[in-house]
């Protein structure tokens, strides 16, 4: 049974780990290979800041408030774990601020200590008149995405560096399953009208004396464009910039001043901060995930793709949730393969495999009589 | 009289936020600093700097809950400003969390931090062996920069700085019209005040720039709090021990201790140790006395004493403190003219 996972991001590796940590065991033949264009730290997740939160409506799309907690619950069951700083995993409070009152978020039983700012608090932000205060969790990718290739690798499997031209290429190749998590590109893959980039630029400066997350929200700029300082582990992120449709990659030097103009406001300390880094990167914006199966037909055969893109600015935040709701996909796939195939004596197999081996490729060629059941069954159908 | 000259003696967070009072409120003083040691070298430069109170049982609860709403407010202006990462002034948030409920649920301090509330189930989740906390936000002064930050400021308003011990203060008398005595542990020694002791605080200075919530036993014994650079773990609290060399076996249960409440401290790096004696008393002397020898008097202000809260008090004491040296100074116009008489 060979899976490929297009996209190397959070979700590509996080997926990959979740399917192969549940299946491993009960599918000994599965082998997974990893294909990306980009890879840690070119990746889109690698420039998110990695705090943990939903936008603040979830526009009645309940699964993606379920996935959320499901993500902040693992996360929090890693924290006390000697792996926490391997993942670049820790806790952080901090201000989410308006200049009107909000309703509460979906996400407010989920994080720790939500509560409303107090009007002392409120004096720190001028121009701010209500707000939230709350725990929350940082996941920096620059950690976790080594930290996901290192146990994937653990575990035997394969990372291609290569841009997947289209399915059938993977299809061609002896694939069985893909899973697609190209993100941003993933209209390259197959058109989706309702994807389309979200364009975020940030800098990051050193300000270690920065201890909270600071979310500013304009309800009339819409999420994301409003100013925000986020502190890593070294860099302290300063960011508010969403172009929704713009493609460039590029820092524009506009939204650099943009950025630091409206963080220096919020907190003038901002102006001694030294300046290491700048980044440009486009989240993958869809008015909801895509995660699903999708049947695919090649030919006499056909194979499966499920689709797992469109995490717009909160793809750290919903992650694992949406890993292993893909991997309860993958897990269809294979009840569905092991109807279709009832035990085969080992000669028919044997038999089959010779047939098979003449028209496969290479890379295709079966180990075990287990997968050649599996490919027996894909002609079958 | 002309320009009244003060010294101020000792350059701890006490000695050098007296001299700034002074200077800000009485602009016709001449203020100079004399002190053995100067930072990164008092006592200040040891401890965290956060502003959780101790609370002191020989002074007033409505007293200590001023000075402490004083040095708050005057630190959050700080923290609001440009200048608040060279002043190392920047809010912290964090929990207090108790093995066994404490007797008063309600510090008198827990409506002048930010945001004090009692810890959720969900919170105390993370702290398996405490049945109790307390959440809130509170400022923290990070040493040397906060030290470095008044020296700064006040060498700008003309204050000179001199190292030099101090032996007895009467030998100040007469280069000096008034002398502030804000020496600290050094007290012990220089005014021989045998209500002063030491209480030995041992601290770690780890690499652990992930952590950025303080976490703080209850009993005050156990504390992890983040600084600008480094994470201080501590401690120890022990009455009368005079000792400043660290003492592995502590340095040891100090880590445990911390990273029981905070596991992900097993990754910190580049431990530092520091000893710091905390000028202990039933009540920090905040008083004048008047000095004479031979008919020659010397007015003294007294601001020491401070034990675990002196970053806690530090300005309103120093407010309180530089009050005292305008009463002296108005007592010695006010003889003066009478002489002229």
């Amino acid at each position: 049974m060979r899976v490929a996972v297009i996209g190397a991001g959070v979700i590509g590796l996080s997926t990959a780990l979740c399917i192969h940590e549940q299946y491993h065991s009960l599918v000994p033949s599965l082998e997974m290979e990893v294909y990306a264009d980009r890879y840690t730290p070119y990746t889109t997740s690698d420039g998110a800041a990695g705090l943990w939160q939903p936008y603040l409506s979830d526009h009645g799309n309940l699964q993606e408030t379920v996935w959320n907690k499901e993500t902040f619950d693992y996360l929090l069951r890693h924290l006390g774990s000697p792996a926490a700083k391997e993942m670049g995993l820790f806790l952080i409070s901090g201000y989410n601020l308006f200049t009107q009152p909000v309703p509460d978020p979906s996400w407010k039983n989920i994080v720790l200590g939500f509560r409303n700012l107090t009007p002392e608090e409120l004096e720190l932000f001028p121009g701010y008149s209500y707000g939230w205060f709350n725990t929350a969790l940082m996941l920096e990718c620059r950690s976790y995405l080594p930290w996901l290739t290192k146990r994937l690798t653990q575990r035997r499997v394969k990372f291609f560096q290569k841009k997947v031209e289209s399915f059938q290429e993977m299809f061609a190749r002896g694939v069985d399953v893909v899973i697609n998590c190209t993100g941003v590109r993933a209209g390259e893959l197959q058109p989706d009208s309702e994807l389309q980039p979200g364009r975020g630029q940030i800098i990051k400066v050193v300000a270690p004396w920065v201890k909270h997350f600071i979310i500013t929200h304009d309800v009339e700029s819409g999420v994301y464009n409003s100013p925000y300082v986020i502190p890593g582990s070294g860099l302290t992120v300063l960011g508010g910039i969403y172009q929704h449709g713009n493609w460039n990659e590029e820092i524009s030097t506009q939204d650099h001043k943009t950025i630091w103009e409206n963080c220096c406001r919020l907190l003038p300390a901002l102006q001694k901060a030294k300046i290491v880094e700048e980044w440009s990167g486009l989240r993958p914006a869809r008015p909801r995930v895509r995660l699903e199966r999708e049947t695919i037909h090649h030919g006499h055969l056909q194979a499966e793709v499920i689709h797992n893109y469109g995490h717009g600015g909160f793809g750290i935040t919903i992650h694992w949730g949406c890993a292993m709701a893909a991997a309860r996909l993958f897990g269809s796939i294979l009840q569905e393969k092991k109807q279709a195939s009832p035990p085969q004596s080992r000669l028919n197999c044997v038999l089959t495999a010779n047939v098979l081996s003449i028209s496969r490729t290479p890379e295709g060629q079966s180990k075990g009589n287990e997968s050649v059941c599996l490919y027996f069954s894909r002609y079958r159908s | 009289m002309a320009a009244p000259k003060v010294a101020v003696v000792g350059a701890g967070v006490v000695g050098l936020s007296t001299a700034m009072c002074i200077v800000e409120t009485y602009p016709s003083c001449s203020v100079t600093i004399l002190s053995d040691q100067f930072s990164p070298n008092t006592t200040s430069d040891v401890a965290a700097g956060m502003l959780i109170p101790h609370t002191h049982p020989g002074t007033p609860i409505h007293v200590q809950k001023q000075w402490f709403k004083d040095t708050f407010a005057y630190l959050f202006a700080i923290s609001n400003s440009a200048e608040a990462s060279e002043a190392g002034i920047h809010l912290v948030s964090g929990w207090q969390v108790f093995k066994n409920t404490p007797k008063e649920e309600l510090p008198f301090w827990s409506d002048v931090v930010l945001g004090f509330r009692p810890m959720s189930k969900a919170e105390l989740q993370k702290f398996p062996q405490h049945r109790f906390g307390q959440a809130f936000t509170t400022l923290k002064c990070d040493c040397p920069p906060y030290l470095l930050w008044l020296e700064k400021r006040l060498k700008a308003t003309g204050v000179q700085m001199y190292t030099r011990k101090v032996a007895d203060l009467w030998d100040l008398h007469s280069e000096y019209n008034v002398v502030v005595n804000c020496a600290g542990i050094g007290a012990h020694q220089l005014v021989g005040d045998e209500k002063l002791f030491p209480v030995r605080g041992q601290v770690l200075r780890v690499h652990a720039p992930w952590v950025k919530n303080f976490i703080r036993d209850g009993d005050g014994l156990t504390y992890i709090y983040p600084g600008i650079h480094r994470v201080t773990l501590g401690g120890t609290r022990t009455e009368g021990s005079w000792s400043l060399s660290p003492d592995p076996g502590t340095t040891k249960d100090i880590f445990d201790r911390c990273c029981s409440l905070e596991p992900s401290l097993r990754g910190a790096e580049d431990v530092q140790v520091k000893v710091g004696l905390r000028p202990s008393r039933q009540c920090v002397r905040l008083q004048r006395e008047l000095l004479s020898q031979g008919g020659v008097k010397l007015p003294v202000v007294h601001n020491y004493g401070h034990g675990s809260g002196g970053f806690s008090m530090h300005r309103g004491t120093a407010k309180e403190a530089a009050r005292l040296v305008g009463e002296c100074i108005a007592a010695l116009e006010g003889s003066s003219s009478r002489a002229k008489l």
